[in-house]
């Protein structure tokens, strides 16, 4: 908000020019390819998350009875297109390896109800099926001739829903025809939908625990390099000792005593970040403070809170915006992996660490409910971490050129 | 030089008391009743007070840190709550498990990084450069539990060439060896099936751990390395004409200094690293020891474990500012 106050009182002001801090950082900022691809990703998650309601085809924690563990709608066609998109979207490996879990899951239910009762595990139901065209190596067989496999499993397992309602108990029959675009989850809940809804969460959770970093970091951090002396060495003795713990064990402990839950540990996160941004404005109050303007408005009589607000702050903006979208980062890493340890969000709620920790247990069986919301995370991360590099970049003079 | 590492380590005794404080101060705050978690929850009022009184919980906060930090001068880190065994045996078990788990993890992450950040700087905005920069910037942004999932479905699952969890493999007869550095005791002593199932327990973890600390290494050489070949003296040792290897060695020890306070300042990352790897690769070391103790309110393990984490943490640190002065004549003390 700031910025664009700037942007325009310069725009007005020296139109002549054409020319200001941020306008040229903007300016540089367009030209970075990898900062642009870093600022679409993160458009498309806020708009998800914004549209999230609308966007998720259904409610992020109804369980659909009877689809437990359904597998994207790729994994579930049948006929050779299957292969093919699968090695476009996945890694060759990736896609065995979900195919086999398919085959897997598939046998459980199979035996429940047609005459395939005598398959036991995968790796036997692959030898037997492929035992005509292929090898019956186990790891062989696997890589290779799973599209006829997989055809022949699919159409009496997915496609045919009447198969299902003759023989499947009442709850299997209303769920079938839904159509999931990730499958569902081990307890039919469809994936998409948490997925979206979970990108709400995330940036949420993002915003607020760097929210409170920053506002203690930068606090502090004035504080402690405005007024030097035993202020300063008190806050940042205290910041280094925060800093000389591993960020994830002091988030627990903090959650620990807090108790568990996302707001708290939004609150853990946001402490264990604010070290970085105290040390960053504090260096940056240092180096402002002796400089001659402040000097000049000093002797003119501005007093501190006139310093603080309008020399100090304003020139460590440049490193806070930048701290700020690394820490966006870190804080998004950080959230996910208390969900995970069961000690953020918890067990319903669609965050993707959550996700991740509930899916351990599908890990050999339905790996799709494993693999997305990693992704998810890695996306987000990554669209930060691109844009945080590319303000870095811009926003720092001496790499003008 | 001598001084200066004396002063040094005299200044680690407050730093070290004040995390003792700190963190004894932390796990003091945490909800829970250490007698009822002893206990269990079938017993009456009485025999609770008893044991509080017995175990010292109803003495005011400083008393039992005094009395905390008096025991862990001696050496006495006190008992666990759960398994009664003493915390300092138990860290005796898991810690050699976490170096080893640690110092594979640095092998990967030095090695690799290394290389893919000379490469990529060497090879400044050539294909080469992007592909590196590109695979470190998703090594930063990954989650460590996450790709431990996904080597597991890769390695172990599909590929089935490596095992899924655990140090060693479960048959094997740990009887002869006298310390629990499993593999290194192993190679050492030459038991080499011992050693071969143990290094193949390590590949999977020691890559998951290695993976965000190689790519913040990979990133920090490119930077660095670039800065230094921008140099005046490396357009002079280029145009002299030496050879590629002499220009490539002068560049990287010039660009050491940097790359090397971030690999110390890894190290904490290692350890908050391996609380998440040790839970998905089911490894006995300290990250999942710790959490287990959180989990189950059994403080003197959380305590024991989390001082132990800061007392290595801040000797890591001394050990990389020691370093500086082996690596950069121009620093002296």
């Amino acid at each position: 908000m700031k910025n664009k106050k700037v942007r325009s009182e310069d725009l007005e002001k020296q139109d002549f020019e054409k020319s200001s801090l941020v306008l040229d950082a903007w300016k540089r900022l367009k030209r970075n390819k990898l900062a642009l691809i870093g600022m679409i990703i993160l458009a498309v998650f806020a708009l998800t998350a914004i549209f999230a309601p609308i966007l998720a085809p259904y409610d992020p924690i109804k369980i659909h009875w009877g689809d437990e563990a359904e597998p994207p709608f790729w994994m579930k066609d049948s006929s050779q297109e299957t292969a093919t998109t699968n090695q476009e979207t996945t890694t060759e490996q990736e896609t065995t390896m979900e195919q086999e879990a398919t085959n897997k899951s598939t046998s459980d239910e199979a035996s429940t109800e047609d005459d395939n009762s005598g398959w036991s595990t995968g790796s036997e139901e692959a030898s037997e099926n492929e035992s005509s065209t292929e090898s019956s190596g186990d790891e062989g067989g696997w890589s290779t001739g799973t599209t006829g496999l997989e055809s022949e499993e699919e159409s009496s397992e997915w496609g045919n829903s009447d198969v299902d309602e003759l023989t499947k108990s009442s709850k299997t029959s209303e769920g079938t025809d839904n159509f999931y675009l990730f499958g569902t989850d081990q307890m039919g809940r469809d994936l998409l939908s948490r997925l979206i809804f979970g990108a709400r969460l995330t940036l949420l959770v993002g915003f607020v625990s760097v929210s409170i970093s920053l506002i203690i970091g930068t606090t502090l951090g004035l504080l402690s390099g405005y007024f030097g002396g035993i202020v300063d060495t008190v806050i940042m003795r205290f910041m280094d000792i925060l800093l000389s713990f591993p960020y994830i064990l002091l988030a627990i402990f903090i959650v620990s005593i807090l108790g568990r839950g996302l707001t708290n540990a939004m609150i853990a996160i946001g402490i264990v970040g604010t070290p970085r941004f105290a040390r960053v404005v504090r260096s940056q109050v240092l180096s402002v403070k002796e400089s001659e303007y402040v000097m000049a408005s000093r002797t003119l009589g501005a007093g501190d809170s006139w310093l603080i607000t309008r020399h100090i702050l304003v020139n460590s903006l440049s490193p806070l915006i930048v701290q700020t979208t690394m820490s966006l980062a870190s804080a998004i890493l950080y959230s996910a992996a208390l969900g995970f340890l069961g000690l953020g969000a918890q067990a319903p709620t669609p965050e993707w660490g959550v996700m991740l920790s509930d899916a351990r247990s599908a890990l050999l069986t339905a790996p799709w409910i494993i693999v997305f919301p990693g992704i998810a995370i890695i996306l987000c991360v990554l669209g930060f971490n691109l844009l945080g590099d590319g303000l870095r970049d811009s926003l720092d003079p001496r790499q003008k050129r | 030089m001598f001084r200066y590492v004396l002063k040094r380590l005299l200044m680690l005794i407050p730093v070290l008391l004040i995390m003792s404080f700190l963190i004894f101060g932390m796990i003091d705050l945490i909800p829970g009743d250490p007698a009822q978690m002893m206990l269990g929850t079938h017993v009456t009022e009485e025999t609770l007070e008893e044991a509080r009184e017995e175990m010292g919980l109803n003495d005011p906060f400083l008393v039992r840190y005094g009395r905390f930090l008096n025991d862990t001068v001696h050496l006495d880190l006190g008992q666990s709550l759960m398994s009664k065994r003493p915390v300092w045996n138990m860290l005796g078990e898991k810690l050699p498990a976490t170096i080893e788990l640690s110092v594979f993890a640095m092998i990967f992450a030095l090695l690799v990084g290394l290389t893919a950040g000379s490469i990529a700087a060497w090879k400044q905005n050539t294909i080469f450069d992007y592909f590196f920069s590109m695979i470190a910037l998703i090594g930063i942004s990954m989650p460590v539990y996450w790709l431990g999932f996904m080597l597991i479905l890769l390695f172990a699952v599909t590929l089935n060439i490596l095992p899924t969890a655990g140090r060693i493999a479960a048959e094997m007869d740990l009887s002869a060896l006298t310390t629990n550095f499993v593999l290194f005791e192993s190679l050492l002593t030459g038991q080499w099936d011992l050693f071969i199932s143990s290094i193949k327990h390590m590949i999977l973890p020691a890559i998951a751990l290695g993976t965000i600390p190689m790519a913040i290494i990979a990133r920090m050489t490119r930077s660095s390395l670039l800065e230094v070949l921008k140099q005046d003296y490396m357009r002079t040792a280029r145009a002299k004409g030496l050879k590629f290897k002499d220009i490539f060695i002068h560049a990287i020890k010039n660009a050491a200094i940097p790359i090397i306070t971030v690999f110390g300042m890894q190290f904490g990352r290692f350890m908050g690293g391996a609380v998440l790897t040790e839970t998905v690769f089911a490894w006995p070391g300290m990250g999942k020891w710790i959490l287990d103790g959180i989990y189950k309110r059994d403080f003197p393990v959380v305590i024991g474990g989390a001082l132990t984490i800061a007392f290595l943490f801040v000797f890591v640190n001394l050990l990389t500012d020691l370093t500086y002065t082996l690596l950069d004549p121009r620093i002296k003390y």
